[in-house]
């Protein structure tokens, strides 16, 4: 029992750190990202192909990390000008690219059959007894930083800018910010926060394969988010704590429906956290914890001029 | 209440976004018949008086009603239906789709049943009133002038026969060949037994044609007069011509009670 | 080559028919619809459901799931996009991304994840001057520039065309012109469904049914209706052929696995050089 929920309070940070780094690029800079699932593909492969020639755990980290967070910023570049549409179009399409390359390329990614035995950092250190607990506490430790972090750039001028950008870029660039930086920083920051997050998934499992990061992992994170009040960070922990009781109690639902098979019962619970997804977005479009802000109803009247 | 002749009719009107209302309390009477000019200075809140007339914005308090029938509930294609014809400022074709296309699209969606014929001389109608667009019927609207614009709006709101029409500046940015042109075109729609509700900046050349002035400042009614004595009126040619603006906007607040019986 | 210009065409002809629709929800409703992979699966299940469970010929099959996937998406509309359409355009999208999800595991769930094909006959391909075309191409060819031509009237020449576009044009315009927006969007998702449906059917002629097959051309599709400047249906026409011939010629030099890859890299291409698609300017905005 005690080891079941250690694996859940570790999958919630992972949720919580990729729920992050969406709130960073959708809630704060209003920057849609719908190939979530590439990004996590990439840190995780990257950390697990390093780790494998030897290097050490902290390092192949750090070079998920740079490298997730480049490919975003790259990535966003394509479509910095353009309404958000285009680049929902562009990162998902990304994202299945990276699955193709994933499961094309064996020599580099073990195609279809996966990485396996990723060695795990500081196990040697740790011992197998403790690890699991190790991990965990690790995961939180990296979950209190992240925040930190972020919580830091919010509250900065950068911050502020980027949710200038995010209610309308044509009057924060007649301010003089530089729309087109702030917006592949913001991106490229998501970025690192999610190479981050699929660096620590390659070392929990020890072992990836492509089936891992399809488009679910997307809706997981859009769920976390939207629950959670679109740029709360706070409220993501309320999110990533909803979706995972979700996912882990419908999990138990082939026990109460015994003529379900397995397959059915996964996709029965796909098809309910879409649907959740989808009334959350109906009814509490604003999540269960709001992100604050000073809110004069609608301080602009567009159309007192004649 | 007496029973009310008048084509159309604003009751206690309260309108705005967000949580503002930028029109408070405007009541008003278009009498059946008769052009009638919404004057007042910018920021008054006469283009969201149209939109609420129309049915873009939907009043938070307040009754609307043509000839008599209660058009409030209505969304805009049912108050189209209901023979209200509207000319925005901007924005006014569908700049994508051929003039020609611009024209039926006024006609087939609020004459459903009419047979070709009738929109054939719907169509005939509208040319004569406006012929330098006869020639272009095949080009795409977002290819005309801005007079051009304003006059092919002008017939796609005339084209389906409308008891009222509600133009919003419709002299505005065209060179003063188009302005004569286009009042000439109202009076002579007027004439033919259209009701016209419009709001103009340029009064000296709105009075020639209107009847009544129906004057708004700071989102409230402050009076109504004849078109002939407007202009001569000494309160309203202070608000227009002295720039006195904060004092005159504060006395509208007081004078709103008496500007519904005036109106 | 001849050969891969001949297959490029045919595969633009079945991208053209989702991008067609794509492009038309997008210039009516105002966001992308990220369903249409999973509404295209759909279609092609309909289809197999109608063929192997009910018996009917794939003639028969194929216009009852368009129909069947018609009322499916006004359904879709009216509970799903009609019910937060206050919400701004970015809500839409992952709305639809959760339509997607949905509309994709009730097929897992009733269907599972195996590989199945439509009950047709198998006939010999055409030959001509050693180029080949085999009967589904055939019949690819013949049904899409059908349903195009049939677009082409229903945007040009009829009255529900003209409220399509022009909601498109500018929505406040077309409402005080009479045209019922709730009306027109739901006959535009029904469009959308007729054509996703029959781009299912066809690929699973082609091929196979299995719950990815959409999936497998949402990038392509994508990436047709944005060559054509996002909204402009005839636009995605051609931006479909494009991605079609780009797409088969390229599978001379690089695998075929990789042909998801080859439309991201041309859209990422056309989005640098031509954001508005290569007929943007054509469309008027001001």
């Amino acid at each position: 029992m005690t080891g079941y929920l250690v694996a859940i309070l570790t999958f919630v940070s992972l949720a919580v750190l990729i729920g992050f780094a969406l709130n960073v690029q959708w809630g704060q800079a209003g920057m849609i990202n719908f190939g979530l699932a590439g990004f996590y593909g990439v840190g995780a492969y990257t950390a697990a192909i390093l780790s494998k020639q030897g290097v050490d755990g902290f390092t192949a980290t750090v070079a998920a990390i740079a490298l997730t967070a480049a490919i975003s910023a790259v990535v966003s570049l394509a479509t910095i000008r353009l309404r958000e549409d285009y680049l929902a179009i562009t990162t998902l399409a990304f994202s299945e690219s990276v699955r193709l390359v994933l499961m094309n390329e064996t020599w580099l990614t073990g195609g279809t059959n996966g990485i396996r035995d990723i060695p795990r950092p500081l196990v040697g250190l740790i011992g197998g007894q403790y690890y699991e607990a190790f991990f965990l506490a690790l995961c939180l430790a990296l979950v209190a930083i992240v925040y930190a972090v972020l919580d830091r750039i919010i509250r900065s001028p950068f911050g502020r800018a980027m949710r200038a950008v995010r209610e309308d870029d044509v009057v924060a660039a007649t301010l003089g910010k530089n729309v087109l930086a702030l917006r592949v920083k913001a991106f490229a920051i998501g970025g690192a926060v999610i190479g981050l997050a699929g660096a620590l998934h390659a070392y929990y499992f020890s072992y990836i394969d492509p089936g891992e990061f399809a488009g679910f992992i997307t809706v997981y994170a859009f769920m976390t988010v939207i629950v959670g009040g679109k740029g709360s960070n706070r409220g993501l922990l309320v999110g990533a704590c909803t979706v995972m009781v979700l996912l882990e109690g419908t999990r138990f639902l082939k026990d109460f429906v015994p003529f379900l098979s397995a397959q059915q019962a996964a996709s029965l619970r796909l098809a309910l956290i879409g649907a959740g997804l989808i009334l959350i977005l109906i009814y509490r479009p604003d999540g269960l914890a709001r992100e604050y802000r000073l809110s004069v109803q609608n301080p602009s009247r567009p159309d007192a001029n004649s | 209440m007496t029973v009310s002749a008048a084509a159309l009719e604003v009751r206690d009107v309260y309108a705005g976004y967000g949580a503002s209302d930028i029109i408070a309390s405007v009541t008003l009477q278009a009498a059946q018949g008769r052009i009638t000019t919404i004057a007042g200075p910018n920021g008054a809140g006469k283009s969201t008086l149209m939109k609420t007339l129309v049915g873009l914005l939907r009043p938070r308090l307040g009754q609307i009603l043509i000839g008599g029938r209660d058009i409030t509930p209505l969304s805009p294609p049912q108050r189209a239906l209901a023979g209200l014809g509207y000319v925005p400022q901007e924005r006014n074709v569908f700049k994508n789709l051929t003039i020609g296309e611009n024209l039926r699209i006024g006609f087939e969606f609020i004459r459903r049943k009419s047979p070709e014929k009738e929109f054939n001389a719907a169509r005939d109608r509208v040319l004569d009133l406006f012929p330098d667009l006869t020639a272009r019927l095949g080009e795409l609207a977002g290819t005309l002038s801005g007079g051009q614009r304003q006059m092919l709006a002008m017939g796609c709101a005339l084209i389906p026969g409308p008891t009222t029409l509600l133009l919003d500046e419709p002299s505005a940015g065209l060179s003063p060949r188009y302005v004569t042109t286009m009042l000439d075109a109202v009076a002579a729609v007027n004439r033919a037994g259209v009701t016209v509700i419009m709001i103009e900046q340029n009064l000296i050349e709105a009075m020639r044609v209107s009847h009544d002035v129906v004057l708004l400042v700071a989102g409230g009614i402050r009076g109504k007069w004849g078109a002939d004595v407007f202009l001569s009126d000494p309160e309203v040619r202070s608000l227009f011509l002295g720039g006195a603006k904060a004092k005159s906007e504060n006395s509208g607040q007081e004078r709103r009670s008496d500007d519904a019986s005036a109106a | 080559m001849m050969q891969a210009l001949l297959n490029g065409l045919v595969s633009g002809l079945l991208i053209a028919l989702p991008a067609i629709a794509l492009s038309l929800t997008y210039g009516i409703l105002n966001f992308a619809n990220f369903s249409i992979g999973a509404m295209i699966t759909t279609g092609a299940y309909l289809a197999y459901i109608a063929n192997t469970s009910f018996g009917a010929p794939i003639v028969l099959a194929a216009p009852i799931a368009a129909i069947v996937l018609a009322l499916i998406a006004i359904a879709i509309q009216r509970g799903v996009y009609r019910q937060i359409r206050n919400a701004d355009h970015v809500t839409l999208l992952v709305a639809s991304m959760g339509v997607a999800f949905v509309l994709e595991n009730v097929l897992r769930f009733f269907y599972g994840a195996d590989v199945r094909t439509l009950d047709v006959p198998v006939a010999r391909p055409l030959i001509w001057h050693g180029l080949r075309l085999n009967h589904e191409q055939l019949q690819i060819a013949v049904a899409s520039l059908s349903a195009m031509a049939a677009i082409a009237f229903l945007l040009k020449r009829t009255r529900l065309g003209r409220a399509m576009r022009a909601i498109s044009d500018d929505p406040d315009l077309a409402e005080v012109r009479g045209i019922e927006r709730a009306r027109t969007v739901d006959w535009t998702w029904a469009i959308s469904g007729v054509l996703t449906a029959l781009a299912g059917v066809m690929i699973a002629l082609d091929g196979i049914v299995d719950p990815l097959i959409g999936m497998n051309y949402l990038v392509s599709v994508f990436a047709a209706a944005v060559i054509g400047g996002l909204g402009n249906p005839f636009g995605a026409v051609v931006g479909a052929l494009i991605i079609g011939l780009v797409e088969e010629t390229s599978a001379l030099a690089v695998s075929t696995t990789y042909r998801q890859g080859i439309s991201f890299v041309v859209l990422v291409l056309v989005l640098l050089m031509r954001p508005q698609g290569l007929f943007g300017a054509v469309r008027i905005r001001r």
